[in-house]
């Protein structure tokens, strides 16, 4: 089994600080250990599909969830999207978009392309960190998954 | 005399005719009229760049003045006729013309006829005279013939001789009766003939008392009583009675002839005068019509060169136009795709703003809160503070930039207009924002609203925004009263009272009304502005763009919002809404 086996959140995000943010809000949840962070679109690709420096993980053995921001390099956040739902492979897996954006045009993009949940990250950080502990709870905790094969 | 020249000077005068003359005028300010509002430019429709320049607007000046010189130059001409005190119609004056000549013409015919009878009873006269003249020598010769005839048969004693003698025995009487009914208006005539007749007799008796002689006594007998010479006597007598009568009707012939002649001069002199005055009167009829004919000619060659003028302008100015049609639809196109493109920079700023103006500060929240939790202890409570401050404007900032993209948003989404109703919308809001009222003493009185025509989520915001103002400026009263309801506003300026409602020139206002703090009047003109507040941030929290919003939802439906209030007497907002009332 590889280390990429226990990863059930898939953090899309660019800004180091949101990064950090996003981890602490986590750990305070205790799900630290099981999240992978991809820091453009280009690399959340290459996890998701195990190419380049992930060939040896299995598609199947995808995260329990995907924080995907929208604003991204190289591949934004809404190709990284349609490339997810479009692929039978990796439609199942559920994905939140968790962004700074509250456009009208990026929500409904995004339900048009198939996202499971829409988030916008408060400004506060007592908001943000409610925000996160329960989205981390739902889809890793109350959220059931289809079973994979293989 | 006098009115034949007054009649000639006034058909002289110069004719410009005043009706030509106004028609003229009248069609010239017609053209003009239709110039200027061809070439009149709408000030709100030619707009922009592309409006005529000034050399445009100077050469429709300049064509102006010269219509205008036109006009005031036939002015001229008119004022010059009112100086000569003209008002007859050049009708009249030729028909006056006309008038005089016929006269002329009827009074050559009068005299002319007259000369004629005159002419002809002269001539009646001379016959008459020489009548009476041949018959005075006939009556002369007869009676001479008489003489030598009872001379002959006393001389000779033939029968033959006395022919003649016995003719005039015959013929004398008839002779002179006929002499005094020729003469019958003579008087002087008649008196000779009252001498002629006896002495005639005398001479015939005489005649005959030879004869008798001569026949019964012989030869001797009758020529003694011709030597007494008393025979010659009265034949003397006779033929210078005669002579004197005849010289009395050459007299009177003379006489007649001269005034016969006298009035064929006079008749020639009226026939040659009258006509040459007919003929003066016809030329000068004739000339003012030519004058007349001339002026109208020169108007109509006036009007004809202004027409003219017109339209050349038109169809430069009609060229122009089209000209410029091209050019403003180029424009829009050129304006159209330069406000797509700015409307989409202004997108993607929102964007921009609100995805990565938000991180930076959620950043320095997440930090600040981290550094209070995890160093809090460490820190001294003026550090402590001062890091709760740096949350708090992160939070600020974080409030002020999603009510900027509220409040640019609205610009941007399409109005969805339906039937709203406006109680359950209010009803709903109140709902909604019952987490502020929480523990606070608050009386709502809600009126009964109509609904209106508009887009019910751009109205939700107006009214969540109106009432979490009340609500938040009427925080310090206890009771709090905020009451909703509706007024009757002047389609234009300040609302009145419900009373007038039913004035047909007013229209629904709904009013959101508090007892709050208030405002000053001097500062209302300020309150819809963009992060313009009326109240200390630490009396009232807010980012100054709620009423901001909230005018430019209600402009964009098309009414009206204002605001009365005063310090801490509580304010009122109405607005309406363009066509809000659906049947």
């Amino acid at each position: 089994m590889s280390q990429t086996n226990g990863i059930e959140i898939l953090l899309v995000e660019d800004n180091p600080k949101d990064v950090e943010l996003t981890l602490r809000a986590f750990g305070r949840a205790n799900l630290t250990n099981r999240i992978h962070v991809a820091r453009d679109g280009a690399e959340a690709l290459e996890f998701l599909f195990c190419e380049g420096p992930h060939a040896a993980r299995r598609i199947e053995d995808g995260p329990k969830v995907i924080l995907l921001d929208l604003k991204l390099p190289k591949v934004d956040g809404l190709e990284v999207l349609q490339r997810i739902k479009g692929d039978p492979r990796t439609r199942a897996m559920p994905v939140v978009v968790l962004t700074s954006s509250r456009e009208q045009s990026d929500v409904v993009e995004s339900y048009d392309l198939g996202v499971n949940s829409y988030i916008v990250k408060p400004v506060n950080f007592e908001q943000f960190l409610s925000a996160v502990q329960q989205l981390g709870l739902y889809w890793l905790l109350i959220n059931q998954p289809p079973k994979v094969e293989g | 005399m006098r009115c034949i020249r007054a009649a000639t000077s006034e058909v002289c005068e110069t004719i410009h005719d005043r009706s030509a003359h106004n028609a003229s005028k009248s069609k010239l300010k017609q053209a003009r009229q239709e110039l200027a509002s061809e070439l009149d430019p709408d000030p709100k429709e030619a707009g922009l760049e592309s409006a005529p320049g000034p050399d445009h607007w100077n050469s429709y000046l300049g064509h102006d003045a010269r219509i205008e010189r036109a006009e005031t130059r036939s002015e001229q001409g008119w004022q010059d006729e009112q100086a000569r005190g003209k008002h007859s119609s050049t009708e009249r004056k030729v028909q006056r013309g006309f008038v005089f000549a016929l006269a002329c013409l009827g009074v050559i015919g009068v005299v002319s006829y007259l000369s004629i009878v005159r002419l002809r009873e002269d001539a009646a006269w001379v016959q008459h005279t020489d009548e009476v003249i041949i018959r005075l020598e006939l009556l002369f010769s007869a009676m001479t013939d008489a003489q030598n005839g009872h001379r002959g048969y006393a001389v000779t004693g033939d029968e033959t001789y006395l022919e003649p003698y016995h003719l005039a025995v015959q013929t004398a009487d008839s002779d002179v009766r006929r002499l005094r009914e020729l003469t019958a208006d003579n008087p002087a005539q008649q008196r000779r003939l009252d001498l002629l007749a006896p002495l005639i007799g005398e001479q015939l008796a005489f005649g005959g008392d030879v004869i008798a002689s001569r026949r019964s006594q012989g030869f001797e007998a009758a020529q003694s009583q011709m030597l007494t010479g008393k025979g010659k006597l009265i034949h003397d007598q006779l033929h210078g009675l005669v002579n004197e009568m005849k010289g009395a009707e050459e007299d009177l012939l003379k006489e007649r002839e001269l005034r016969a002649r006298q009035s064929t001069t006079i008749a020639q002199a009226v026939i040659i005068g009258g006509g040459m005055l007919a003929f003066g009167f016809v030329g000068l009829a004739s000339f003012a019509i030519r004058r007349d004919f001339a002026g109208r000619q020169r108007a109509e060659e006036d009007l004809r060169e202004a027409k003219e003028q017109l339209e050349v302008r038109v169809r430069d100015r009609t060229a122009e136009l089209a000209q410029l049609n091209v050019e403003l639809e180029q424009r829009v196109v050129e304006r159209t795709a330069q406000l797509q493109t700015a409307n989409q920079e202004l997108e993607a700023f929102s964007y921009s703003v609100s995805h990565d103006l938000r991180s930076p500060l959620r950043t320095i929240d997440g930090f600040s809160k981290a550094v209070l939790e995890e160093y809090g202890s460490q820190l001294p409570p003026q550090a402590q503070r001062d890091m709760q401050s740096v949350r708090e404007g992160a939070q600020q900032m974080g409030a002020l930039i999603d009510d900027l993209l509220t409040f640019s948003r609205l610009s941007r989404q399409p109005l969805n207009r339906r039937t709203v109703d406006t109680a359950q919308l209010v009803h709903q809001c109140l709902e909604e924002l019952r987490p502020q009222t929480q523990g606070r003493q608050i009386e709502l009185r809600v009126a009964e609203l109509p609904p209106c025509w508009g887009d019910p989520s751009l109205l939700k915001q107006v009214w969540i925004n109106l009432l979490s103002n009340a609500l938040k400026y009427s925080s310090k009263r206890e009771p709090a009263i905020i009451e909703v309801g509706t007024v009757a506003a002047p389609v234009s300026g300040a609302f009145v009272d419900a009373l007038s409602a039913a004035s047909t020139n007013h229209q629904i206002a709904y009013s959101v009304r508090d007892n709050g703090v208030g405002f000053d009047m001097r500062y209302a003109s300020k309150l819809f502005g963009v992060f313009e507040r009326l109240h200390r941030a630490e009396d009232y929290e807010g980012t100054g763009v709620g009423l901001a919003t909230v005018q430019r939802i209600i402009h964009r439906h098309g009414g009206r919002i204002w605001g009365e209030a005063a310090v801490d007497r509580g304010a009122t907002f109405y607005f309406t809404v363009e066509g809000e009332i659906k049947p």
